[in-house]
């Protein structure tokens, strides 16, 4: 996985690192200093210019990756027949393969409210069945506090790395905070919005008293053609608010509908993202 | 405008409760499915932007049920079927014959005279002849309601248009032996007819009774048919009774007047008892033979009183009939008494030697009285009546008791103070009729001696001062019968007067019941006025003379709550769990003593002849708009309404 910063990591991985080290990439020369390893002395170099250069190379280091997974109540809320935490556990899941494949470190970090219990961060590939049992184990409900849970994150983790957020981002108290957290303490954000079409073009008819899952506010509304157009409108509008202030934080944005299969949303956010190189 | 269909009463009714049904729903309805949805804030949003608080979105809200009861209202207005009867109903001359023309709705409250007198001749036949030419002559949309009137009122149908039923009810209809009063039943068709436009009370009657007031007749539209014409002559008997001779009990007198309308005349009066102690009509009394009979002649137009005594009656009951020729009108001719029983009563006289007392009990041979001291008294039992003078026991006695001057031991009523000046004595006029005090007057009499007897609830005062301290008391319950006297008779010197021993004469008599001796034949033209020995508010049958059993109460007063509809000799049976000295059979003979109802003149009443309905009386113009009338448009206008609704409500416009 590619990550726009480079990060220290403590493990070698298959991440570039700006450190001089004993990979396998050419960074620089340096003269020759008695008691050096003879084997990495340039004698390509040596023989054009009669000078003893010892070749230095790019250490390959670990990269950090938190997913962090919206395990809110509207995450599960499902108008079809699959939720919005299902998929996005599925696409945790990959990811977290990819990551594992790639000797990076990934730690799955669900909130809602608030962070709740970690799976710690964890490397190698053989560490994948554990994380398919800690995303199964988690039940989502509760509220969402996109800020709170990620200030919280902010706080609680020293060592800075890609957080890719897995969320639809319904947070009355917005997400604007939750990002410049994120993006202001060195971390590189990665928001993955998850979008089901059905709450987005619901079909709605009559009088109804819409209940908000989270809060339990209620709305007495009676639906029509013109409130649902007007309805989708303002859907659309929270998508594009959303996209644009990614953009402005510099955080990387990907939108998808669950209806699409999990594989396929996985390549989609590779081939957007940029996450394989 | 008038509604041929429905009252508006009826209409605010049905507007009432259909509305109410209508916005129930309506409220229902507005009860909405409940759907979670991810993030309210976005439906919020949407919202924000419709509201509006402007009167006509308010309106909006609730004009779906607006609509619907507008509907509701036109619907009941075009099924109530409205005409216009208002300055348009009256046409100018003009009016074109093809213009169509409709008859408002009539009520009649019938009423049918069933009174003793509608018996002579053919009233009764005519009246109900003339009951079916009204029923007949029902147009559609006129209802009736049949009602029969003697004495009393009995409505025999509700609001009827159903000529069948009407005729049904009228049949049933037959003369009783009761006399006429009109007003109650006058009174109840002005009520039935109150707010009824097009309405009209008709009494069919031969106007035997006494007129009913101006006023009243207006209310009630009252319009009469008359039947029946005068009857030349007629002889009735207006008052008999039967004594048991004042000396010697074993002989009675019998005694009776009787009345002749009409030129004079040769009557045969008919003097029967009976021995089975059954009978109560006058066909249960002749199957016998008369015991005796007497001739008289009448003078014209005068009434006569005759006295029969020293007659030995058989049976406890007996019945007067008088045989004249050519008299149309046998229910007055017959009458009904009570024989007194005779009964050899026993009397223990308890207190010291009083021989005016014993004397006094002794007026009567049938009375053996036994003197004994307080100190000897056992029991009541065994003695038909116990007398105390001075004293009573300590223990309150039952059965028949008298209490003369009685100022020790246990008494059913309380002592006042001892009075010291004498007190001049009177009879109120309320112990007038009772049967210790016939022929009762206390003149020139004063109390000495005396403590003022204090009242309980259920007893009476039979004789009191002039300042109202009660003297006299008597009193009868389950338990016991009593009379008290709270002076001493020597002291007042009321044992030299002769009300002394009538006192205890007419005590004896009530103490057995004989007060049927002096019990009046009760009349069928007004209410009874029969005293029971029964406590108040229990049920009794009454046995009639046609051998019906109904149900009747002891009022508050003691009295039979019941006045009879038949002459004869009606039998009151005692309550059940009345003690066995109280348990016989009240009888109360009853003859019609009317005479109104005897009189077979009909009386010169003013009154607003009956006249037969004209179609066109009640008609008015049927207004119609394009071919349709009122109800039609009504009807469109409210299927107008409907669309209007469902298109405003299936586009959420008034939702």
């Amino acid at each position: 996985m590619v990550s726009r910063k480079v990060y220290s990591g403590k493990q070698r991985a298959e991440r570039r690192s700006k450190k001089v080290g004993s990979g396998l990439e050419f960074a620089d020369h340096r003269d020759y200093s008695p008691g050096d390893d003879f084997r990495y002395l340039d004698w390509q170099v040596f023989a054009r210019m009669e000078r003893m250069l010892i070749r230095l190379h790019e250490e390959e280091e670990d990269l950090q990756i938190y997913i962090l997974l919206d395990c809110s109540r509207s995450m599960s809320l499902s108008l079809g027949e699959i939720s919005k935490f299902d998929q996005a556990a599925k696409i945790a899941a990959a990811l977290a393969y990819v990551g594992l494949a790639n000797l990076d470190r990934v730690a799955i970090v669900p909130f809602g409210e608030k962070l709740e219990q970690r799976l710690p961060p964890t490397r190698g590939k053989n560490q994948i069945f554990k994380v398919f049992r800690f995303l199964e184990s988690i039940t989502p409900g509760g509220p969402t506090r996109l800020n709170a849970s990620l200030k919280q994150f902010v706080h609680q983790n020293k060592r800075r790395g890609m957080a890719v957020i897995l969320s639809d981002f319904y947070d009355p108290e917005g997400y604007d905070d939750a990002l410049s957290y994120l993006r202001y303490n060195g971390y590189e954000p990665f928001a993955i919005h998850l979008v089901d079409e059905l709450e987005m073009t619901p079909s709605l008819r009559g009088d109804l008293s819409v209940v908000d899952c989270e809060t339990g506010e209620v709305k007495e509304i009676t639906v029509t053609p013109r409130m649902l157009a007007r309805y989708k409108e303002v859907h659309q509008e929270f998508c594009r608010n959303l996209e644009a202030c990614c953009k402005q934080r510099q955080a990387s944005y990907f939108r998808t509908a669950i209806q699409v299969p999990w594989d396929e949303i996985v390549l989609r956010i590779f081939r957007a993202g940029g996450f394989l190189k | 405008m008038n509604f041929l269909a429905m009252s508006p009463a009826m209409w605010l009714t049905l507007f009432g409760g259909f509305g109410g049904v209508i916005t129930l729903l309506y409220l229902l309805r507005l009860r909405r499915r409940r759907l979670e949805v991810p993030f309210g804030p976005l439906w919020q949003k949407v919202l924000a932007e419709k509201q509006s608080t402007s009167f006509f979105r308010s309106l909006k809200n609730i004009l779906s049920l607006l609509l619907q009861l507008a509907v509701l209202a036109l619907v009941l207005t075009a099924i109530a079927d409205p005409r216009w009867t208002g300055d348009m109903a009256v046409a100018d001359a003009t009016t074109s014959e093809s213009d169509e023309r409709v008859v408002l709705p009539h009520h009649t409250f019938l009423i049918v005279d069933a009174s003793a007198s509608m018996q002579i001749g053919t009233r009764m036949a005519d009246a109900k002849t003339a009951a079916r030419q009204i029923i007949d002559s029902l147009a559609p949309g006129d209802s009736v309601v049949v009602a029969r009137v003697d004495h009393d009122v009995a409505v025999l149908t509700d609001w009827s248009s159903d000529r069948d039923a009407l005729h049904a009810a009228l049949e049933t209809i037959t003369p009783r032996d009761a006399a006429t009063r009109f007003t109650s039943a006058v009174e109840l068709a002005a009520s039935a007819l109150s707010g009824l436009a097009h309405a009209e009370t008709v009494l069919i009657t031969d106007r035997e009774a006494q007129p009913v007031t101006e006023a009243l007749a207006g209310a009630a539209r009252l319009r009469v048919i008359p039947v029946g014409t005068e009857v030349a002559g007629n002889t009735t008997v207006s008052a008999f009774a039967v004594r048991s001779h004042l000396g010697y009990r074993l002989e009675y007198a019998v005694q009776y007047t009787l009345r002749n309308k009409g030129p004079g005349r040769e009557v045969t009066v008919h003097l029967y008892t009976d021995r089975s102690g059954k009978a109560q009509s006058r066909a249960d009394f002749q199957k016998s033979p008369p015991q005796l009979t007497f001739k008289h002649t009448l003078p014209a137009d005068a009434e006569q009183t005759f006295e029969h005594a020293g007659l030995a009656l058989d049976g406890n009951r007996a019945a007067l009939v008088v045989d004249a020729t050519g008299d149309l009108f046998p229910v007055d001719d017959t009458a009904f008494a009570v024989v007194p029983t005779r009964k050899q009563v026993k009397v223990q006289l308890v207190g010291p030697e009083n021989l005016f007392l014993m004397a006094a009990l002794s007026t009567r041979k049938n009375v053996d009285v036994k003197r004994i001291d307080l100190a000897d008294f056992q029991t009541t039992e065994g003695s038909d009546l116990t007398v105390f003078t001075g004293a009573a026991p300590a223990e309150l006695q039952r059965g028949n008791l008298a209490f003369v001057n009685v100022r020790t031991g246990a008494l059913p009523y309380d002592l006042a103070d001892a009075v010291t000046d004498p007190a001049p004595l009177l009879v109120p006029p309320t112990a007038a009729a009772h049967p210790a005090m016939a022929h009762v007057k206390f003149v020139d009499l004063e109390a000495r001696d005396f403590r003022p007897l204090v009242r309980k609830k259920g007893q009476e005062v039979l004789a009191r001062t002039k300042k109202g301290q009660t003297a006299i008391l008597a009193a009868a319950t389950a338990e016991r019968r009593f009379v008290a006297v709270g002076f001493d008779p020597i002291e007042s010197e009321w044992v030299g007067h002769y009300s002394f021993s009538i006192f205890f004469v007419n005590a004896v008599n009530w103490f057995f019941r004989e007060e049927a001796a002096f019990l009046r034949s009760q009349g069928l033209d007004a209410a009874w006025r029969v005293s029971l020995p029964w406590a108040a508010g229990q049920s009794v049958d009454v046995v009639k003379p046609d051998g019906k059993v109904v149900r009747a109460l002891v009022d508050g007063a003691g009295g039979l709550a019941y006045t009879g509809d038949a002459i004869g000799i009606y039998a009151v049976k005692a309550p059940p769990g009345t003690p066995k000295a109280l348990s016989a059979d009240i009888l109360v003979p009853a003859a019609l003593y009317s005479a109104t109802e005897s009189a077979l003149t009909p009386a010169l009443l003013d009154f607003v002849p009956y006249v037969p309905r004209v179609e066109t009386d009640a008609a008015v113009p049927d207004l119609r708009l394009a071919g349709l009338a009122l109800w039609q448009l009504l009807a469109l206008a409210a299927a107008g309404l409907l669309l209007v609704e469902w298109f405003t409500f299936h586009r959420r416009w008034t939702v």
